[in-house]
């Protein structure tokens, strides 16, 4: 449709309430983003196939389609990364958008701050993912993975960690920034069929900050998404 | 002013059931006064078989009449005497006229007519039915006429008399109350004791001193023993008296007429003695009964006075019937539904069918009542004044024929008044508190929406102005900036502010808490990190014990105190206090947040829980629900939480999670 690509990333805002698009219009340019807007699913679908955004902003509640189902669809035939925004009382669809998908998500209200993260994140985890980035050192603050050796660092020292520490340390580096559900760490680590073993995953999680963390109770980097998942914090 | 109307009320109920032996009038019912004009009538019912005539006649009468109507049996001292076959048929009688549509009643007196009389008025009766007497002639003159006094004392009550034309006479059955042969052995020798005696004195005192001793034996004998021991006394006394100790001596021929007086009377005496000593005997033995049954229904009015469940009442009403009427009983209530189901365990097996016609009719049905006689338990309703039926007592009596007397059925139906009285009681204390809840949620709704309107208000006012200071153009950058903040910070309060009313009332209509196995420390970490931006300039301490268990939580809502808690410290200390969160594990693992602020006021440690009350009204802030979120929050887990005043100075908030067994770990090897 454009006649020149435009210099700066283009985003899909599927929301439904004209205020938020209103501010994301406002906001967004000024940070350097182009938009595009659909106020149904079905105008997101179809501006999805016209216009190939590089970044998709999706409402959970929207009039015509679940944001959820959408979700499903897109992910039928493109990995455009999907930040999903809800309100409070959406957990459950949050997290299943999330497990059908869905990058990251927002909670209303968020500031712009919190949204040009996700958006750099999100951004950075598709440019990796086309450029099959493998960088064999991956390093947090004072802490250093080599993913070649198996090795981890905090600061000079070496920490050892057991296999499924390991394993799970690796899934949320190779997801940095990014929340990785409860679902997706118990069948990555443990398998298909530990996927409600909550309880397994909090422990080891509990273990890996006792040995990365200076202070486990307020974890600078391993952080839970209360209800979600966890995220491992890069900025 | 509850105690006082139910002792009226169990009154009139006991008069009711048994009648009122001393022919005390009754009171007339309350609801007798709203049928002035209508007619009345009362049919005396005998263990005659002729009664059943009686009984369908008054039938038709109070049909044709749109007549209210009752059957009523007076218990003279003679009943107990009836024989197995008349008190059945009295039985049959009374159910009769049950099944026909009327009361009935039994009172037990000495003097029936008058009885009769007494309970009509005290009724208003207009008309009385009694049987025409088939007895001879003869016996009125020795004993009166139930009839005659009946006419006689009846005033404005009309008395109609239907002879039983066509059916078989009543033939009184035998003596029931057989006096066993040890009697009248014993009387036989009291009577040969007063004849040695009577040997004894023979020189020295003439015949009419003798008779005098006879007389004694005479009397004895007939206090002492049944009627037939008694004229046996009396007969052997005389002959014996005449035959040795009134000239000519040696012969039963009796010359000297005084003496043949003395004989009579001592028969006479002897009779009169035996009767009256048989009705005291009556009347004790009626007593003992009443005050057995009264005893029984006041024990199980006490203790259900003293319940409100009424699963309570259900077992001890279940418990006290069963122990009187030797019985298995079943208290059936409705639940939520409206369907019946036992209140209580055990129970005997139930037949749902019928006991759900008797919830829908309000009638007895079952054994030995007019509806579903095939059934095995004799069913009652529990019947409140106002007509609404709230229950079904189902009884299985180890005698299958107990409740054939209608005697014990008026008694069971007493019982089931009393228990109706309670559950009612129980329904409207229930109900009485659900109305003081709701007078409170109202009040509460009322507060709710003046705290809204001001607290919500605030925000969205300095929200408005700076908005609008920022669309004039003349704004150097700085006041720009500061008007931006003002907007972003009071729009966060807004969001907290609406979050803890929705949190309020989700909690109140009822939490489902999502609980699963979580370390302490993670929500304590999550809540830091959501905190960070207001706690920026605070020093907060975590120390958390080394030994924590993992506790079983919904962490959403643990976390949610948590963040409740160090926004109050934040919110009530002096900025740049420290603030600190610990937590360690005893029998229950403990946490606590703890500030070195100027402390609570005294005696708010408790009310600060309450809904919308606030320490400092003036403090920004949110609307006094926060706390009342981590009330209701804690208590759902089954844990406490408490304030108090650190003895250091300062608040601290405590709360506790009770400790629970945590799962087995499959430790992976390394």
């Amino acid at each position: 449709m454009s006649e020149s690509a435009p210099p700066g990333p283009l985003v899909l805002v599927i929301e439904d309430d004209p205020q938020i698009r209103r501010f994301l219009r406002t906001s967004l340019p000024a940070n350097g983003y182009h938009i595009i807007e659909a106020a149904t699913a079905f105008d997101g679908l179809r501006l999805m196939g016209l216009q190939h955004p590089d970044l998709v902003i999706l409402d959970l509640g929207l009039p015509d389609i679940d944001g959820l189902e959408l979700t499903r669809q897109l992910r039928a035939w493109t990995t455009t990364p999907i930040i999903v925004l809800s309100a409070r009382d959406q957990e459950r669809d949050k997290i299943a958008a999330l497990d059908a998908g869905a990058d990251d998500y927002l909670t209303k209200p968020f500031g712009i701050g919190e949204l040009l993260a996700r958006l750099r994140v999100a951004q950075r985890h598709a440019l990796r993912a086309a450029q099959g980035s493998n960088d064999p050192l991956f390093t947090l603050g004072n802490i250093r993975v080599d993913l070649v050796r198996r090795q981890v660092f905090v600061g000079e020292d070496e920490v050892h960690l057991t296999p499924i520490e390991y394993k799970l340390l690796t899934l949320l580096a190779k997801n940095a920034g990014r929340v990785v559900t409860q679902r997706q760490l118990l069948q990555e680590v443990w398998g298909p069929n530990y996927t409600s073993e909550n309880h397994y995953l909090r422990i080891y999680m509990s273990q890996l900050r006792h040995k990365l963390e200076a202070d486990p109770a307020r974890p600078r980097y391993l952080i839970t998404e209360p209800g979600v998942g966890y995220r491992l914090k890069t900025e | 002013m509850m105690g006082i109307l139910q002792g009226e009320r169990l009154k009139t109920l006991l008069e009711r059931a048994w009648g009122s032996s001393s022919g005390a009038p009754l009171p007339p019912r309350e609801d007798d006064a709203a049928w002035p004009g209508r007619e009345r009538l009362l049919v005396a019912v005998s263990a005659s078989p002729l009664s059943a005539r009686l009984i369908r006649a008054a039938q038709r009468m109070a049909e044709g009449l749109n007549a209210e109507w009752m059957a009523v049996c007076v218990e003279t001292p003679q009943y107990a005497r009836l024989s197995e076959s008349a008190r059945a048929r009295l039985t049959q009688n009374l159910n009769l006229a049950e099944q026909l549509g009327g009361k009935t009643v039994i009172l037990s007196a000495a003097n029936a007519s008058g009885e009769i009389l007494a309970y009509a008025r005290a009724q208003q009766v207009s008309k009385i039915i009694v049987g025409k007497p088939i007895h001879p002639r003869w016996r009125d003159l020795f004993f009166g006429s139930f009839v005659d006094e009946l006419v006689r004392h009846s005033g404005d009550i009309d008395i109609y008399i239907i002879h039983g034309e066509g059916e078989t006479s009543f033939v009184p059955a035998a003596r029931a109350l057989q006096s066993p042969w040890q009697d009248y052995a014993l009387a036989a020798a009291l009577i040969g004791l007063c004849t040695l005696l009577a040997a004894l004195m023979h020189t020295r005192f003439l015949p009419g001193s003798i008779s005098m001793v006879y007389l004694l034996g005479i009397v004895l004998a007939a206090a002492l023993y049944g009627r037939g021991p008694a004229l046996l006394a009396a007969l052997l006394a005389v002959a014996l008296f005449d035959y040795f100790f009134v000239p000519p001596y040696r012969s039963f021929n009796v010359t000297n007429s005084e003496y043949a007086l003395t004989s009579l009377v001592m028969v006479i005496v002897g009779w009169t003695v035996n009767t009256l000593a048989r009705r005291i005997r009556y009347q004790v033995e009626a007593a003992r009964q009443r005050e057995r049954r009264t005893a029984a229904l006041y024990d199980m009015t006490r203790e259900l006075a003293a319940t409100q469940s009424s699963a309570t009442l259900a077992r001890i009403a279940a418990r006290h019937i069963g122990a009187l009427f030797e019985a298995q009983v079943a208290l059936l209530l409705p639940d939520d539904n409206g369907s019946l189901c036992a209140a209580h365990q055990p129970v005997p097996p139930i037949e749902n069918d019928v006991a759900a016609y008797v919830y829908a009719q309000g009638r007895p049905a079952g054994q030995h009542t007019a509806a579903r006689q095939a059934a095995r338990l004799t069913y009652l309703p529990l019947r409140t004044a106002a007509g609404a039926t709230v229950g079904v007592l189902g009884v299985l009596p180890a005698q299958p024929q107990r409740f054939a007397s209608p005697e014990q059925m008026h008694l069971l139906e007493t019982f089931t008044a009393q228990i109706t009285l309670a559950l009612e009681r129980a329904h409207l204390a229930a109900e009485a508190e659900s109305t003081r809840v709701q007078i409170e949620s109202e009040r509460l709704r009322s507060t709710l929406l003046s705290s809204i309107s001001h607290d919500l208000r605030t925000p969205l006012a300095s929200m408005t102005g700076a908005a609008s200071t920022l669309l004039q153009e003349q704004i150097d950058a700085a006041a720009r900036r500061e008007l931006a903040t003002i907007v972003y910070e009071e729009a966060n309060r807004l969001n907290r502010l609406v979050a803890n009313l929705l949190d309020m009332t989700r909690l109140e209509s009822g939490v489902r808490l999502h609980k699963e196995w979580y370390p302490l420390e993670e929500i304590v970490g999550a809540t830091i990190n959501r905190l960070e931006p207001q706690l920026q300039n605070r020093p907060l301490t975590t120390a958390l014990a080394d030994d924590l268990p993992p506790v079983r939580v919904d962490s959403l809502l643990i976390e949610q105190v948590l963040v409740n808690l160090l926004e109050n410290a934040a919110k009530y200390t002096p900025a740049g206090t420290p603030i600190r969160l610990s937590a360690w594990a005893a029998e229950e693992v403990t946490v606590e947040v703890a500030d070195q602020g100027p402390g609570l006021p005294p005696g708010t440690e408790e009310k600060i829980f309450d809904k919308f009350f606030r320490a400092l009204p003036t403090a920004a802030g949110g609307i006094g629900l926060g706390l009342t979120i981590c009330r209701a929050i804690i208590e759902a887990h089954g844990g406490r939480i408490w304030a108090l005043n650190r003895a250091e100075g300062g608040a601290a908030f405590r709360f506790t999670l009770p400790y629970e067994p945590p799962p087995e770990i499959q430790v992976e090897d390394v």
